[in-house]
């Protein structure tokens, strides 16, 4: 009896060891799908976006007080003023901001509040429908959990390398951990088997090796293992110092998305010089004051980051006139090559007809800039062998008579930038 | 025909790099053009121009002022002269015909300058080759003065006095005169740095650099040049001009007061601009107006000539045998530059020697007289002597300079700066204490004595680095890197001297794949026939490429980071040989054996035909730099630029006491000498010679937004930039209306070394010596000869 009991018992327990290793498995697969943040809806946040920067953004901001008061938490606000009239307060919500004369005029005591708040006159919204507003709701409620953004290292201050996010070493010391668990697991699997054997009277194998001394075993655990730190090293000394994604806090919260996205300034009337020199430039702040003179008060941030620049440029806006000693704005260098790379802005904007977006993403949607593209060496190699050079519309390439001649046999198709030398060590390393 | 006696105006005299850019246009010969200028030089101590010359007459110190007379005897017909190849060389110049022969003379004797005029006015010479619209204005240097200003100071006449570009504490023979400077109520140095005499003075008022202000000039008569700031000024200091203008009482800036003085003195001589200020911002624009010439002709009065004939035989009576002769080294010229590091480390041209003077002696003295300690140049340690003249005396090594005849001490001004704030540029001695006093000048000539004593020193000389005429197979006989014909032979035949090369280019096979060239193929050539060898490329170079000093020590360790090497080549008889200067860069190969050799593929060829380097590709093995038969790659022995040390000097903390051995180019000050364009390169990476890849893609680039085609001219280098005498014509071979693919062809056209199919991408063009006798190759080694 004693013997099947224990039989039995090992038949369970190997039976207990596949469920665990299949349930170690799944965890692992499902450990990769794990990171990113679920929660928020992005087709709803974007709709929302869209609909509140259209319709809001110029006088709102969700977080800010602008011309119109933040607006994180209106809908609990509301819904905490009460029911009245038959209606609730979310649905008086929704009347207010269609025409927020109605709920005044009803007499809802928030409302009549609010309007008595600000001098200002909210704009009317009567063809907004319910539906859209709960969108823009679901919007600024969410505000803080924008899931387009991309995981940047939290880098405040000064630019740092990307060594390698510390939850994904975690990831990996427990994937480690839960490996050994396995190997153990197995290692007492197999013990119990034999002790089973042994009480059972079958024939017992003769000196069981275990796995950790058999050759191949060991031999095909220190190649995976050498495979595996090679190629992390290899991975981890090849991102050395890039920083892809790296999106500092700056002094001024300019908004890209404002100014070049929703008001379509071109990129060059600020960085003038992309088309032109080396550099691509920052602007100074009396371009800012070009329009900024005029303009004192944004939609996001109000009067706050305005002010910004007219300390930096010594600018009195009550007297309207240059008065205070100006002192520079410090901003963070965002994209850094390093100093044994030559780079061109207006090789590539000018003469190359590239456009800003290839390099630098979508700018025109960039609340804050981050760096959109790796600025490694095999990006840049990439794009030099995929891109077409202005072959037929600039005449410096009629120099190139061989390819011209081999464009015109229809040897090949389309003159790329590594077919005139573009990939050569001396057009960037000198 | 050109007489220079002792004037070297291709380095030092007057305004070398006109002369430079003047006297090369006469020599630059062609198969249409096959003529040329005739240059006699007679001179001691060698230089440039003498070994730039057609015929170069040694003689003693002495001889080059008693030479004078002789000419002036045989042109006048006066008399006989003693010195047989002097009398030959006079007789040529008076059968050049009337004003088509020149004379001059480097000698500061107000007695030979006369004798010289004597000679000219003789030959015809006023009003052809010598006129009188446009006197220099500049070194007008009074010697009589500041033997003056000394003694005014020593009794008290002189109360006050003010410095500017000048530093007589340091550069004045004049006894005393650093003492009698403290004696003065009021002086005023307005040096923008310690210099000597600035330290002497009660107050120092540092002018800005010339780059910080505005200025104006008159370097010649009728030619007016604009100075205009480049840069805002970077210390607390202020404009001499403005300085004076405030001390005087008026007001406004030096601008205004430029631009009131043009208004008045200037636009009214031309009649170009109508209306002023279209005419001052040409002015500025183009920084130089040139008025018609204005200089009055003059007569020569030869009254003073006997006088003259007389008072410099009486001197050279006094001169005995052993005579010094101080000259002036190319790079260093007066000295008042001895704090740059490039100019130290630019090998001197003649001697190629860095890094401080050294007493130039004859070779077979040299070794006669026990000098010869270490004839391999192994460990370059040199015998020390003392050398005395009236009762100064200094110390310094000695050095066999082949040119130089027996007899003769050259010594180079300039040396021996004691105020530069780095130990390593306080270099040499002082020489400007042995000039002595004849007259009212101070002569470069006098007599003089010289001791062995037991001391050595350490002497940074680069005549063995980088040897590739392979010495022991028979030096430039076997290998022909340099090439050399007469006039009349080329006259005959455009490929005289050069004949071997149809036979190269006939044996030229190749196993390797030819690489393609599809838009530009950059290729340079370079006229031996106009490089004098001064060397202006080499810190061009430098300063374009970030090219590192490396200091003495490192130097004599034949470790110079020069991208760019001017190669000197002795042949020809022993003791006046003749001189090729040859500069040696990377040769671009299309063949290269560099590349074959590199294991990391860090050096490669472009598709312009440009040898590449990718410094983040090296890893040091200099198997490249052993494969070069060029030997042009210099590798990073050290961390030269401190690129290293940045993590020291920023990487912990931004405490500013940081040893002052990590600042080095990090200290924001020395950082702006960097190019921002070309990589620094950190130690343990080898380096070369880039054809100014930076220039060349920067004027792609322009072509490129203009849309047009990169013309001939477009893309330079900085050596050709540079060169005064236009040696270095660079170009795309593709463009064949281009001026180098035109030379490329030319039958005076070789690359060095070429059969070993190298396939260089910089040729060289056979020198041309306008004499009759026919250059024979001879191997010259004064140092083993038994």
């Amino acid at each position: 009896m004693t013997i099947r009991v224990i039989t039995m018992y090992t038949k369970n327990a190997k039976a207990t060891t596949k469920i665990t290793l299949s349930a170690l498995l799944i965890f692992i697969l499902s450990l990769g799908f794990n990171s990113a943040s679920a929660q928020v809806d992005k087709a709803k946040w974007n709709e929302g976006k869209s609909l509140f920067n259209s319709n809001c953004g110029s006088c709102h901001n969700p977080k800010a007080d602008g011309t119109g008061p933040a607006l994180m938490g209106v809908t609990a606000r509301w819904e905490g003023a009460g029911d009245f009239g038959g209606k609730t307060g979310k649905q008086w919500l929704y009347s207010w901001i269609k025409n927020y004369n109605d709920p005044v005029k009803a007499g809802y005591k928030y409302a009549v509040d609010m309007a008595n708040s600000r001098p200002s006159q909210m704009n009317l919204f009567p063809s907004l429908k319910d539906e859209q507003i709960d969108v823009m709701l679901y919007f600024v409620e969410n505000y803080d959990n924008n899931p387009n953004k991309v995981d940047a290292p939290k880098a405040a201050e000064g630019p740092k390398a990307d060594s390698g996010s510390g939850s994904n070493t975690t990831l990996y010391l427990f994937v480690f951990f839960l490996l050994v668990l396995v190997v153990i697991l197995v290692a007492v699997t197999n013990k119990l088997d034999n002790i089973a054997a042994e009480k059972s009277g079958e024939v017992k194998k003769a000196n069981p090796i275990p796995f950790y001394k058999r050759t191949r075993w060991v031999a095909a655990f220190i190649l995976i293992g050498i495979v595996f730190l090679g190629y992390k090293s290899v991975d981890w000394g090849t991102h050395l110092g890039r920083q892809q994604g790296y999106q500092p806090t700056q002094p001024i919260r300019y908004s890209h998305a404002l100014h070049a996205g929703k008001h379509k300034i071109e990129c060059q009337y600020c960085h003038s010089t992309a088309n032109k020199g080396k550099h691509a430039n920052i602007p100074s702040v009396n371009t800012c004051m070009n329009c900024h003179k005029q303009v004192n008060k944004g939609p996001v941030y109000g009067t706050d980051e305005i002010a910004k620049i007219y300390e930096a440029v010594g600018w009195d806006p009550v007297a309207k006139d240059y008065t205070k000693e100006p002192k520079p704005v410090e901003w963070v260098r965002i994209h850094n090559l390093p100093d044994h790379v030559y780079f061109n802005h207006a090789q590539h904007v000018n003469a190359g007809k590239v456009q800003c977006q290839t390099c630098h993403g979508p700018i025109e949607t960039m609340e804050e800039v981050y760096q959109y593209s790796p600025l490694s060496m095999g990006w840049c190699i990439n794009c030099h062998r995929n891109t077409e050079v202005q072959f037929a519309s600039n005449n410096y390439y009629s120099a190139y008579e061989k390819i011209h001649e081999q464009l015109k046999n229809k040897e090949i198709s389309k003159v790329t930038v590594d077919k005139v030398g573009g990939t050569e060590c001396q057009r960037c390393h000198y | 025909m050109i007489l220079s006696v002792g004037a070297d105006f291709l380095g030092t005299w007057v305004s070398p790099v006109e002369f430079s850019a003047d006297y090369s246009t006469n020599r630059k010969v062609s198969k249409d053009k096959a003529e040329m200028s005739r240059h006699i030089q007679i001179e001691s101590m060698p230089s440039i121009t003498g070994y730039k010359a057609d015929t170069r007459i040694s003689v003693k110190p002495s001889e080059e002022l008693s030479s004078l007379v002789d000419i002036l005897n045989v042109v006048t017909g006066a008399g006989a002269a003693k010195n047989a190849k002097v009398a030959k060389a006079a007789e040529e110049l008076k059968s050049a015909g009337a004003g088509n022969a020149l004379v001059v003379c480097g000698v500061n004797s107000a007695d030979a300058q006369v004798i010289v005029n004597a000679i000219n006015n003789a030959l015809g010479s006023y009003g052809s080759t010598i006129t009188w619209d446009r006197p220099y204005n500049t070194k007008q240097g009074s010697d009589k003065a500041i033997v003056q200003l000394a003694e005014g100071l020593n009794n008290g006449s002189v109360k006050a006095v003010l410095f500017l570009d000048s530093n007589p504490a340091y550069s004045s023979p004049v006894k005393g005169l650093a003492e009698a400077i403290k004696k003065a109520e009021l002086s005023v140095s307005f040096a923008n740095r310690a210099d000597e005499t600035a330290q002497l003075c009660k107050y120092v008022c540092p002018d800005n650099h010339w780059l910080e202000s505005w200025n104006d000039l008159e370097p010649k008569a009728g030619v007016y040049n604009t100075v205009q700031p480049t840069i805002s000024k970077l210390f607390d200091t202020r404009p001499i001009q403005e300085t004076l203008l405030k001390w005087s009482g008026k007001s406004g800036s030096y601008y205004d007061f430029i631009q009131k003085y043009w208004e008045n003195n200037i636009y009214g001589k031309q009649t170009k601009y109508s209306g002023f200020w279209a005419f001052w911002d040409n002015a500025v624009h183009d920084g130089e107006i040139v008025v018609d010439a204005s200089g009055s002709a003059a007569s020569f009065d030869g009254a003073s000539v006997s006088a003259s004939v007389s008072n410099l035989s009486a001197y050279v009576a006094t001169l005995g045998d052993a005579q010094v002769r101080l000259y002036e080294s190319v790079a260093i010229g007066d000295g008042s530059w001895g704090d740059n590091p490039f100019l130290q480390e630019l090998p001197d041209s003649v001697s190629k020697v860095a890094w401080g003077n050294f007493i130039a002696v004859n070779p077979r003295w040299y070794v006669k007289n026990g000098y010869n300690i270490d004839p391999d140049f192994k460990e370059k340690r040199y015998a020390v002597a003392k050398l005395t003249v009236g009762g100064e005396s200094i110390e310094l090594p000695v050095v066999g300079v082949p040119g130089t005849p027996e007899g003769t001490f050259g010594v180079a001004l300039g040396y021996g700066r004691t105020s530069p704030n780095h130990s390593d540029l306080q270099v040499g001695a002082n020489a400007f204490k042995l000039l002595a006093k004849s007259g009212d000048s101070f002569n470069t000539i006098s007599k003089a004595s010289i001791a062995k004593t037991e001391a050595t020193d350490l002497v940074a000389i680069t005549q063995t680095h980088f040897n590739i005429t392979l010495q022991d197979l028979g030096g430039v006989k076997t290998r022909k890197t340099v090439k050399e014909t007469t006039l009349k032979e080329y006259a005959k035949n455009p490929a005289a001297g050069n004949e071997d090369r149809a036979h190269i280019m006939e044996e030229m096979v190749t196993l390797y794949y030819e690489h393609t060239k599809p838009g530009h193929h950059w290729t340079m050539v370079i006229d031996l026939n106009s490089c004098d060898g001064c060397g202006a490329c080499v810190v061009a170079c430098n300063v374009e490429n970030n090219v590192p000093v490396v200091g003495k020590d490192q130097v004599i360790r034949a470790r110079e980071m020069h991208w760019l090497r001017i190669d000197r080549y002795y042949t020809g008889e022993a003791d006046n040989p003749d001189v090729v200067f040859q500069p040696m860069l990377c040769q671009h190969c299309d063949n290269a054996p560099c590349e074959n050799v590199c294991p990391v593929a860090a050096t490669n060829h472009s598709s312009e035909g440009m040898n590449q380097m990718a410094y983040n590709r090296c890893i040091g093995t200099r198997y490249c730099a052993n494969n070069c038969p060029y030997k042009v790659r210099r590798f990073n022995w050290y961390d030269y630029q401190q690129a290293d040390a940045f993590d020291k000097r920023y990487g912990t903390s931004n405490d500013q006491n940081v040893a002052s051995e990590y600042l080095g180019l990090h200290e924001p000050l020395t950082r702006m000498v960097l190019n921002p364009d070309v990589t620094v390169r950190s130690r343990g990476v080898m380096e070369k010679c880039s054809f100014c890849a930076q220039r060349l893609q920067a004027a792609k680039l322009e072509a490129k937004k203009d849309g047009r085609l990169l013309a001939d001219g477009d893309a330079t280098v900085a050596c050709q930039t540079a060169c005064a005498s236009g040696a270095i014509v660079f170009g795309d071979r593709n463009d064949k209306t281009s001026a180098v693919a035109k030379l490329f062809s030319d039958e005076r056209t070789f690359g060095v070394i070429e059969e070993i199919h190298t396939m260089p991408n910089v040729l060289y063009q056979t020198q041309v010596r306008n004499r009759d006798e026919v250059k024979k190759y001879d191997i010259i080694d004064y140092y083993h000869e038994s």
